[in-house]
């Protein structure tokens, strides 16, 4: 019955470069995420997180296991009916061209249209509603080149909810963003799923945006799964020591309930 | 739209300026009488055997190269890409020399020798540079730059052992000749870079995707890989085509691509007509040029074009930054 209910699952998956001696990027990586779920992957640099979600988009294929996508291999789908169902929003994201916000948001429409991307009356509204949910629509007509970095993420999550996913995966959404952005941002990808029932597979660096609104979270330490599940259960000080190899103090957030975490400094330690 | 309607109009003002000047005594009344159909023996056989071939095959070979340099640049996400850079003329210039020098015709012989050397260029390009089986932006250009080197090497080897007669061919076409085209061999490059925009002009979305960088474009379920590779055979075919026809024409791919994008944007629904039309009227203005300003003889249209084609890309790059 579980498959009915799961958006993405992961299979022992096992990824290493070619070429790259025997050291594996990510190995026996198991899980799944339900639908309508917010699960956040958490872990130091080079941990594998970013490869996780290159593998769950299908831009890279697995050295070994299987990644499933509404309990049907990934593998078994085309291009096109993988897009329909699967949007990415990159780490980085490009700005070396010319473009007006519209079109880049139109582009999300690309697995819905033909090969020459004519637009559609449907292609048109999709777009209409996604620039309207993101609160980009004042400046549909500027040139993404002339973006602050705020406004060019929303572009991008822009494009990403007018390619009508049920699974949107973000890679560090958050890490260039102030504060009010970062909120921001992670109310955007809330509502998306209170709202629309979307899945929603972020990589995080901040432990506590991951507690504030994960259901479920993934911290990988090394290419493999240190610990898994909700924020209150996976996310101990013991757990951050151990992974990130720096002390934490911990507490509660006073409105959320949810763990707390700050780095301790050298200097007080 | 508009603008592909202008840039035909332009196309046809050109084709026209072009068919009614040379160094035949024939001038533009003379031209349309002929035209019309009164018919006089020597004007007819200007027009028909010399011009007409001359100035079609400067359309073909502008278009081509415009669009090859779009294409490039779409694919390298670097706007100094054109054939050139990739080392996919001078691969196909080191072909068509040793193709010369054997004595070939132009067509098969020479196209053959010509497109057999841009295909290997290109083979080795893509092999040095894609290790991961990603072609990395970086490698690309760099082993096209060594390439390029070892053939600019290999051509200067070949030019030194040769004998005069030949030497003077082969310099001719080094700095793009478009004097020896004839009615048969318009007809081998038309039809060979023909389906060549065909492929490039279906896969314009795919191209505006892909800007979006590889992890982007492979989300929306674009094949990076294979379609960058597609492309690339096109164009490279039809740059071969092109390159053993009228030699080496420098800017023509450089300048017109750059010209439209910055007039138009970067959706290249729009840029490859755009580059197909507006680099054909270019190379028809420019070998029209070459023909009109030396009282005796003509210039090598090569060098119309690198002569207009470098101010300006100097202007418009100072322009926009």
């Amino acid at each position: 019955m579980t498959h009915l209910h799961s958006a993405v699952a992961a299979k022992g998956l096992r990824y290493s470069y070619r070429g790259n001696g025997t050291k594996d990027v990510l190995s026996d990586v198991s899980f799944d995420v339900m639908k309508g779920e917010f699960f956040v992957v958490l872990g130091p640099n080079g941990s594998g997180k970013s490869t996780l979600m290159r593998l769950l988009a299908g831009i890279e294929i697995p050295s070994s296991g299987t990644v499933s996508l509404g309990g049907k291999h990934l593998q078994h789908y085309s291009r096109q009916n993988r897009a329909r169902h699967t949007a990415f929003v990159p780490q980085i994201l490009p700005a070396e061209f010319s473009m007006t916000v519209r079109d880049l948001v139109m582009s999300g429409r690309a697995p819905h249209q033909g090969i020459l991307g004519l637009e559609q009356n449907d292609d048109v509204t999709s777009v209409e509603g996604a620039m309207a949910f993101t609160g980009i629509s004042e400046f549909s007509d500027r040139d993404v080149q002339s973006l602050s970095g705020g406004e060019r993420q929303r572009v991008f999550i822009a494009a990403a909810i007018a390619q009508e996913p049920s699974l949107m995966l973000l890679d560090e959404p958050t890490s260039a963003l102030d504060p009010a952005h970062q909120i921001r941002v992670m109310d955007l990808m809330d509502s998306l799923k209170r709202e629309r029932g979307m899945t929603i597979v972020m990589v995080l660096h901040d432990i506590n945006l991951a507690a504030m609104y994960a259901d479920n979270v993934l911290v990988l330490k090394q290419g493999r799964i240190f610990s898994q599940g909700t924020p209150s259960m996976a996310l101990t000080r013991e757990t951050l020591e151990a992974v990130y190899e720096c002390p934490f103090l911990a507490d509660l957030h006073p409105l959320l309930n949810v763990p707390r975490f700050s780095p301790v400094p050298q200097k007080c330690r | 739209m508009v603008v592909i309607g202008l840039l035909s109009l332009l196309l046809t003002m050109a084709v026209g300026l072009g068919l009614s000047t040379g160094a035949g005594q024939m001038d533009v009344a003379e031209f349309f009488r002929t035209v019309m159909g009164e018919r006089e023996a020597m004007a007819d056989a200007i027009l028909y055997r010399i011009r007409f071939p001359r100035v079609f095959t400067a359309a073909f070979a502008g278009a081509a190269l415009s669009l090859g340099g779009l294409v490039f640049q779409a694919i390298l996400r670097n706007p100094l890409s054109e054939p050139y850079i990739l080392g996919v003329s001078g691969g196909s210039a080191v072909g068509a020399i040793l193709g010369i020098l054997a004595g070939f015709s132009r067509f098969p012989g020479v196209g053959l020798t010509a497109f057999t050397g841009s295909m290997a260029t290109l083979a080795l390009v893509v092999a040095l540079s894609s290790g991961r089986g990603v072609f990395t932006k970086e490698f690309l250009i760099l082993a096209g730059v060594m390439v390029n080197a070892f053939c600019s090497a290999s051509i200067m080897f070949l030019m030194s052992m040769t004998q005069d007669s030949k030497l003077h061919t082969i310099m001719f076409w080094l700095m793009g000749d478009l004097s020896s085209s004839d009615m048969g061999q318009f007809i081998i490059l038309a039809s060979s870079v023909t389906p060549c925009f065909v492929i490039i002009v279906l896969l314009s979305h795919r191209m505006n995707l892909m800007l979006l960088g590889r992890d982007k474009a492979e989300s929306l379920g674009v094949n990076v890989k294979k379609n960058t590779l597609v492309l690339l055979i096109a164009t490279s075919f039809m740059v071969s085509a092109t390159v053993c026809q009228c030699g080496l024409l420098g800017f023509v791919g450089l300048v017109i691509p750059h010209i439209f994008r910055l007039i138009l944007g970067s959706d290249h629904r729009v840029l490859a007509p755009a580059c197909i039309i507006g680099g054909a009227s270019y190379l028809v203005l420019c070998d029209m040029t070459a023909r009109w300003i030396p009282s005796q003889g003509e210039i090598p249209v090569g060098v119309v074009t690198a002569m207009i084609g470098v101010p300006l890309f100097i202007i418009l790059l100072r322009r926009e930054t």
